[in-house]
C-alpha cells in the first residue's frame, strides 16, 4: 500500500465503515457461545480479542507496536499506535462509533471490507463481547491530535466518550478486568499469553509485541525481522537438520496472501503450525490440504525426474511429514471456519490458491538447490520404507488367528501337559533332525518345532540365511505368546522352557544367531524370564568294547584318550628305571600343563624350546616380555627393565606408541614397536620348577639331540612306544589310548539316532542346557549386525578374529 | 550405566535397567515395528561369501 492509500484509507475509516449487526446481552447469557468456555481458556481468549484488533491495524500497516500489561489488580491493559478506533457520531445508531464498537455485537470495521481486507479475532464477534464480559472496561482513544475516554460496566457505558485534551500520539489503549461473575478462573497466566505474542510477533514481521507482568515484574518484548522463517529456526534449533536452508515462500494472489517457511530435521515428528490472519487454525483446513498436497506432488515430480525413485511405490503425503517443521500463513479476506472448535479453514477455494502457488514455487525451488530436494526426497524415501516395514509388523500382529495356539502349526509335534512349568519346546534345526527328535523325546512334556532356516543362493559365491515369514509365523503361534508392541505377552508362554536346538556348524550356528536375535529384539522378556535355552549335543561319540561315550568338547576328548592311554601303561627313564604308577600321575598332570602353556606360545609364534632359551642368563627367569623394532626383538625380564626401555624410547622419538600383538608377524621391518606379553612365563616358571622337584630336568622334557638313546620308553600291553622326549608323552598316550577306540566326529545332530540325541541332548537326566542371558543374545545381535552389515571391512575383521572359533565348528 | 545403539537407527541408549526402555533394545516404537518389518519381510539376512575353492568345492559335493 503506498503513502497515499494508506492516508486516504487512514480518512475513509469513520463511522461510516461501522455496521451494526446485533445486540449484547445474550453474550453475557450465554458467553461459552462466543468465547468457547468460560474456564482459562476463555479468559485468555479475551485477551486475545483485544490484542488482535491491534495485530489487524498493524497487518494494513498502521501499527508498529503493541503493548500488553497484565495488571496487578487482575485486569489487562492492551496498547497500541495505530490509527485510534473513530469517535465521531456513526450514522445509523447517533452514537460515537467507539461506543458502538464497544458495545454492539458484530459491530466494527471488520465487517466491512473496505478497512480491513482481513482481520483475525473470535469468528467476528469483535471486542464488545469482551466488554460484555468485563467487571468494567475503558478505552483511550489518540486520534486526530485529540484523547478521549470512556468507561463500561459490564457492557455499558457509565460515561459519555470524554474529550480528555490534546496529544502528539495516536493509538487505542483498552483495560479491562474480566467479570468474576462469569469467570470459573480470573488468574492470567503470563505464558500462555507470552506465548501467544511471541506467536503474533513471528507472523507478522517487525511488529514489536511488549509484556509485562505488573504482579511478577516479568518482561518481555518480541520483534523479529525474520518473521516466519525465524520461527521455524527458533522451533529447530537443538535439532539436526536435514538441509541447512529454511524454505521460504511469499506471494499474494488477488486478495489472499500466503506465506509458508518450512525446515526438515532428522527427527520422525512433525511440527506444523497454520494460520489464517494471525488465527491459529489448530483443526487446519483448506489451507493445509493445499499445503501438503503441493509438497507431495512438487517433490515427487522432482524425484520422478532426477530418477531418484529406483524401487517400490513413492513416498505418499505422510512420508513428507516426518520431520517437517512447518508455519503456514494466510491473510483470507472471508475466512471460514468450522470444526469442533471453529478452528479449520472451510474456503474450498484456498487450496486450488495455495497449490498453484507452492507447485510453482516449489519447482522452482527444487531446480535451484538439488542438493536440499534430494536430502528431503531421501529423507521421504526411507520413511516409505520404514512405514511399509511397519505395516507388515502391524498386519502380522493382527493376524490374531494366524498366530493365536488356538490354531497350531502343523509342523509343531506337541507335548500332551498344559503344564507350562514342566514343558519344553524344542527348535530343531533341520527336518531330519526334527523327526530323530520326535521319536526321541518324551511326549508327556517335550514338543518339537522343527526350523529349517533358508539358504539363498544369491550370488554364485554367496549365500543369504534367514527365517522365513513362514517359519517366523509358526515360531509365534507355537509359543503362543503373540508379537508386537501391544499384542507381545511373555507371560502367555506355552513352555516353560523354550531350547535352541542346532547342528554344531556354520548353518547351526547362524540359525542359532538369529533366532537369537530375533528373541532379544522383539521377545525381550522371555530372555530375561529365563525361558530361553541353548542344547548342548555332543561333538564325539567314542566307543570301545562296545562301550560308548559322548565328549561335548575338543577338551573333553583329549582328556578321554589320555585316561585310556594312561590304563595299564608303565613309563620306563633313560631304559631302565620304571616310574611308580603315583609319580607317572604326578608328572602326566605337569606335563599336559605344559602342554598348555605350549600351545599358547605357539599361537604366539614362539615355539616351547626357543621361548626357554631366551632365559635370563643372570638368574635363569623367563621373559615376561617382548618388543620387536626394526627387526630386531628385546627381550624383558621385569617392570622395571620395559619402563625404562619404554622411556629411552619417549625420549628418542616423541609420539611413539608401543602397539601390543597378539603374535609375532614375520617378515616386514617396521618402525612402529611391537609388543608381546608372555602371561605363560610365570606358570611355566612354576611348572618347571615342579618338575626339577620330581626329579625330571629340562633336558628330559625337551629331549637330546639326535644319536644318543631315548630317553623315555611306554609299555602298553607289552608294547613298546618310544618317546624321545616327555614332551611328547601326553600325545604318544593319547595315541595308545586311541588304539581300539572309535572315535566318530558328529556333523550334525541328523547323525545321532534317536535313542542317542534323547540320551546325550534331550533328557533332563543326562543333558546339559545353557540358559541365554540377555548378554548372550546381545553378543548374538552384534554378531548378526556385522554378518547382515553392508560394511564389507567390518565383516572382514569379525571373520578374520573369529576364524578360529568358525573353524573349529567346521571340522 | 550400560549403553546400546537402538538396533534399526543406531541411537544411543542409556539405560539402568531394560525395563527403563519400554522398546528395548530400540528407541522408540517405530524403530521396533520397522525390525519387526524386516523379520515378516524376510530381509533380515545373514550373507556368507565363499571364496573361488568353497565355490569349486560346494560344486564338487553338489555333482556327488
Amino acid at each position: 500500500m503506498t503513502q497515499a492509500e494508506r492516508v486516504a484509507q487512514a480518512e475513509k475509516y469513520d463511522a461510516t465503515a461501522i455496521k451494526v449487526l446485533g445486540g449484547i446481552e445474550a453474550v453475557r447469557k450465554r458467553p461459552a457461545m462466543y468465547i468457547g468456555d468460560v474456564s482459562t481458556r476463555g479468559l485468555h481468549h479475551l485477551v486475545e480479542e483485544v490484542v488482535m484488533n491491534s495485530v489487524d491495524e498493524a497487518v494494513v500497516g498502521f501499527c508498529g507496536k503493541i503493548g500488553v500489561k497484565i495488571g496487578a489488580d487482575g485486569s489487562v491493559s492492551v496498547t497500541d499506535d495505530g490509527r485510534g478506533i473513530p469517535v465521531d457520531n456513526h450514522v445509523e445508531t447517533g452514537k460515537p462509533a467507539v461506543e458502538v464498537v464497544m458495545t454492539t455485537l458484530h459491530a466494527g470495521g471488520k465487517f466491512g471490507h473496505d478497512t480491513y481486507k482481513v482481520s483475525g479475532g473470535l469468528h467476528g464477534v469483535g471486542v464488545s463481547v469482551v466488554n460484555a464480559l468485563s467487571e468494567w472496561l475503558e478505552v483511550e482513544v489518540r486520534r486526530d491530535g485529540r484523547a478521549h475516554f470512556q468507561r463500561y460496566e459490564r457492557g455499558n457505558s457509565t460515561t459519555p466518550v470524554e474529550d480528555r485534551g490534546t496529544t502528539k500520539r495516536r493509538g487505542t489503549k483498552v483495560v479491562f478486568k474480566p467479570d468474576p461473575k462469569i469467570f470459573e478462573d480470573l488468574d492470567f497466566k503470563y505464558d500462555i499469553i507470552a506465548k501467544r505474542l511471541r506467536e503474533l510477533a513471528f507472523l507478522n514481521k517487525g511488529l514489536e509485541i511488549t509484556v509485562l507482568d505488573e504482579r511478577t515484574g516479568r518482561s518481555e518484548s518480541f520483534q523479529y525481522q525474520g518473521g516466519i522463517k525465524a520461527f521455524i529456526a527458533e522451533l529447530n534449533a537443538g535439532k539436526d537438520v536435514v538441509h541447512s536452508d529454511i524454505i521460504h515462500i511469499e506471494k499474494k494472489e488477488g486478495d489472499v496472501i500466503v506465506e509458508v517457511a518450512f525446515q526438515y530435521n532428522d527427527t520422525y515428528t512433525e511440527n506444523i503450525f497454520s494460520f489464517v490472519n494471525n488465527i491459529y487454525t489448530a483443526e487446519g483446513g483448506t489451507h493445509l490440504s493445499g499445503f501438503r498436497g503441493a509438497l507431495t506432488r512438487t517433490f515427487n515430480n522432482y524425484a520422478k525426474n532426477q530418477g531418484l525413485l529406483k524401487e517400490g511405490k513413492p513416498p505418499a503425503g505422510e512420508d513428507y511429514q516426518e520431520g517437517l517443521t512447518a508455519i503456514v500463513s494466510l491473510m483470507v479476506p472471508d475466512p471460514q471456519f468450522e470444526g469442533q472448535t471453529k478452528t479449520k479453514l472451510g474456503n474450498r477455494d484456498i487450496q486450488g490458491v495455495v497449490e498453484g502457488i507452492l507447485n510453482d514455487c516449489l519447482g522452482r525451488y527444487c531446480e535451484e538447490t538439488p542438493n536440499s530436494a534430494r536430502a528431503i526426497i531421501s529423507k521421504a524415501v526411507e520413511a516409505t520404507r520404514a512405514r511399509e516395514a511397519a505395516r507388515k509388523a502391524r498386519d502380522l500382529s493382527r493376524r490374531k488367528g494366524a498366530l493365536s495356539s488356538a490354531n497350531l502349526p502343523s509342523k509343531l509335534a506337541d507335548c500332551s501337559t498344559r503344564e507350562v512349568d514342566i514343558s519344553e519346546l524344542f527348535l530343531v534345526e533341520g527336518i531330519s533332525a526334527g523327526g530323530t527328535a520326535k521319536q526321541g523325546r518324551d511326549r508327556m512334556f517335550q514338543a518339537i518345532l522343527p526350523l529349517k532356516g533358508v539358504i539363498l543362493n544369491v550370488e554364485k559365491a554367496r549365500v543369504d540365511k534367514m527365517l522365513s515369514n513362514e517359519e517366523i509365523c509358526t515360531l509365534i503361534s507355537a509359543l503362543g505368546t503373540g508379537i508386537g508392541i501391544d499384542d507381545f505377552n511373555a507371560e502367555k508362554l506355552r513352555y516353560g522352557k523354550v531350547i535352541i536346538m542346532t547342528d554344531a556348524d556354520v548353518d547351526g550356528a547362524h540359525i542359532r544367531t538369529l533366532l537369537l536375535t530375533f528373541f532379544f529384539r522383539q521377545m525381550k522378556d522371555l530372555i530375561e524370564r529365563g525361558n530361553v535355552y541353548i542344547a548342548q549335543p555332543p561333538l564325539y561319540k567314542v566307543t570301545r568294547r562296545k562301550k560308548q561315550e559322548y565328549l561335548y568338547d575338543d577338551k573333553q576328548l583329549g582328556g578321554a584318550l589320555l585316561a585310556l592311554g594312561m590304563d595299564g601303561t608303565k613309563i620306563i627313564k633313560g631304559g631302565r628305571e620304571e616310574i611308580s604308577e603315583q609319580g607317572f600321575k604326578q608328572l602326566l598332570g605337569l606335563l599336559v600343563k605344559m602342554e598348555e602353556q605350549a600351545y599358547l606360545l605357539e599361537k604366539k609364534g614362539f615355539t616351547l624350546e626357543e621361548f626357554l632359551k631366551k632365559r635370563n642368563p643372570k638368574d635363569a627367569s623367563l621373559p615376561q616380555r617382548m618388543v620387536r623394532l626394526n627387526g630386531e626383538k628385546r627381550y624383558f625380564y621385569s617392570d622395571e627393565e620395559y619402563n625404562a626401555f619404554n622411556e629411552e624410547l619417549q625420549r628418542q622419538r616423541k609420539d611413539v606408541e608401543i602397539i601390543e600383538k597378539e603374535v609375532v608377524q614375520g617378515g616386514e621391518e617396521t618402525n612402529v614397536p611391537e609388543l608381546i606379553v608372555f602371561h605363560e612365563s610365570m606358570e611355566l616358571e612354576k611348572l618347571l620348577a615342579s618338575l626339577k622337584a620330581s626329579g625330571f630336568s629340562l633336558e628330559d622334557y625337551l629331549g637330546v639331540p639326535e644319536g644318543r638313546v631315548p630317553g623315555f620308553k611306554l609299555l602298553s600291553d607289552g608294547t613298546e612306544v618310544p618317546a624321545g622326549a616327555l614332551s611328547e608323552v601326553p600325545y604318544k598316550l593319547r595315541g595308545i589310548g586311541r588304539k581300539g577306540l572309535d572315535v566318530q566326529r558328529y556333523k550334525g545332530l541328523g547323525e545321532m539316532n534317536a535313542g542317542e540325541l534323547a540320551e546325550t541332548t534331550m533328557s533332563p537326566k543326562t543333558r546339559t542346557l545353557l540358559r541365554v542371558t540377555i548378554e548372550d543374545a546381545y553378543k548374538a545381535d552384534q554378531i548378526f549386525t556385522v554378518l547382515v552389515g553392508k560394511d564389507v571391512q567390518r565383516r572382514r575383521e569379525y571373520i578374520e578374529r573369529h576364524a578360529l572359533e568358525v573353524r573349529r565348528l567346521d571340522v | 550405566m550400560p549403553k546400546i545403539d537402538c538396533r534399526y537407527c543406531d541411537k544411543e541408549l542409556v539405560y539402568k535397567s531394560t525395563r527403563d526402555l519400554p522398546f528395548f533394545p530400540f528407541c522408540s516404537e517405530r524403530c521396533k515395528l520397522i525390525d519387526l518389518g524386516k523379520w515378516v519381510e524376510e530381509e533380515h539376512r545373514i550373507e556368507e561369501s565363499f571364496t573361488p575353492e568353497e565355490v569349486n568345492e560346494t560344486d564338487e559335493s553338489k555333482g556327488e
